[in-house]
């Protein structure tokens, strides 16, 4: 017996509720999530600057001063996540469908990362993983990983709330970003909120915004994990226990 | 109310779960199951049956979204209805999606005596809908998911309906070639 229209007709059941929920998105939804999506590439590059800026310097005198995006695939499948990951160059790597909290995978999205100095000049590129995850209730978590970059060494700050899991050490950061616009001037306000421990400004958004993000960062197998919730919107026993459970998994 | 309120009371059996569902998806359900079925009787009945179903099946099952959950019922059981409606009843649009339908179907003479796994298949449909651009992939899904007719499409897409139909063959035919290349007869 062969394939026959019904079957095909039966198939389209299991189209993926990411496609679905696509269709459900209104251009005016798109367009909001762009500059979501542009504001979350700033914050996921000010947070890896903030984890990385200060042994650069110290381990391999990089002076890294701005990351951003170079080249990217994205995928919205979960069938094929495998792919990104071969394409992504990194080995064992686990990427769950789900995480705890009702959180279902929505894309992964393979993304060449170009870091440059203060002048500008290229010191340092690597190809990063970055999937998207969403609640029924529109909750979006992101996790980034990317080579825990050896030569970078161990990230110096100091964390929240640190937590440990086999020989794991998961570290919670919550910071506070200001986003101006590339050509903005910092007011004495600005300059002294910055100097405050925990606020970043980063520059490249439309317009002057503000963002607490929090992020939780572990090392497994060579690889650095990053989830990361925009808005500090879970109380960070959530973000462990996610990262618990993908390390138990 | 929020999916998450919902189904809590499904799975705390409080039959307000089937009020809030209605109250929250009914038009939703309505539009599917009417665009498959003919008459608005068998489309209010198919809604009733889609409220008893979630009702059996939620618990054990707890749906990742609730309204494609929903809708996948509604589908189902507006086809299942179709079946047992005989010819002169049918009306054409479920028919002509079902014929359009047969249009990406690799020769069956390659492979006749293998079945087809609808959830293998259903694999496929995804990595043909991760090629296309958002707005082919919901010209399509419209049409082969919510099985909406050409003069809605037209509508909805802001195209001619002779636009739609061009470009609905485009896409059959992309998806006949997918399902060839991956042998998704076998």
């Amino acid at each position: 017996m062969g394939m026959k229209a019904t079957d095909l007709n039966q198939a389209m059941n299991y189209v993926e509720d990411g496609y679905l929920l696509e269709l459900d998105t209104t251009k005016k939804e798109i367009l909001t999530m762009k500059n979501r999506k542009k504001t979350l590439r700033i914050l996921m590059a000010a947070a890896l600057i903030a984890l990385m800026a200060v042994t650069a310097v110290a381990a391999e005198g990089l002076n890294l001063f701005s990351l951003e995006s170079g080249r990217s695939k994205t995928y919205r499948s979960y069938a094929e996540v495998a792919k990104a990951i071969t394409e992504s160059g990194m080995e064992d790597l686990h990427i769950p469908q789900t995480l705890d909290g009702g959180f279902r995978f929505q894309s992964v999205q393979v993304q060449d990362i170009n870091g440059r100095d203060e002048q500008g000049s290229h010191v340092l590129t690597y190809r990063q993983l970055e999937a998207e995850y969403r609640s029924d209730a529109g909750q979006q978590l992101y996790l980034s990983i990317h080579p825990a970059l050896e030569s970078l060494g161990e990230h110096e700050g100091d964390p929240t709330a640190v937590r440990s899991l086999g020989d794991v050490t998961m570290r919670y950061y919550l910071d506070h970003y200001r986003l101006v616009p590339g050509d903005y001037t910092l007011t004495e306000a600005d300059k002294q909120w910055q100097s405050q421990p925990g606020n970043f400004i980063s520059y490249g958004s439309d317009k002057v915004e503000q963002q607490d993000v929090a992020f939780l960062c572990w090392n497994q197998g060579g690889v650095q994990y990053i989830l990361m919730d925009m808005g500090a919107a879970f109380r960070q026993d959530t973000l462990f226990a996610i990262a618990q459970e993908m390390l138990a998994g | 109310m929020e999916d998450t309120q919902i189904i809590a009371l499904y799975e705390s059996r409080s039959e307000e779960a089937v009020s809030q569902t209605a109250a929250k998806y009914g038009n939703y359900l309505r539009r599917i199951a009417g665009n498959i079925l003919p008459g608005r009787e068998d489309t209010e009945e198919i809604l009733n049956d889609v409220y008893l179903a979630a009702w059996n099946t939620i618990p054990p099952k707890r749906p990742g979204v609730l309204k494609y959950y929903l809708s996948r019922i509604a589908r189902n059981l507006s086809f299942k209805r179709l079946e047992y409606l005989g010819a002169e009843k049918r009306g054409g649009n479920a028919d002509l999606l079902l014929s359009e339908l047969e249009e990406c179907i690799p020769d069956p003479r390659r492979n006749p005596e293998e079945a087809v796994q609808a959830k293998q298949l259903g694999e496929s449909v995804n990595r043909f809908l991760a090629t296309l651009s958002a707005e082919d992939r919901g010209l399509f899904l419209c049409r082969y998911y919510y099985a909406m007719p050409a003069p809605q499409l037209a509508e909805r897409f802001g195209i001619s309906p002779r636009q739609v139909k061009y470009r609905l063959e485009k896409l059959r035919k992309a998806l006949k070639k997918q399902l060839e290349k991956e042998g998704a007869w076998v």
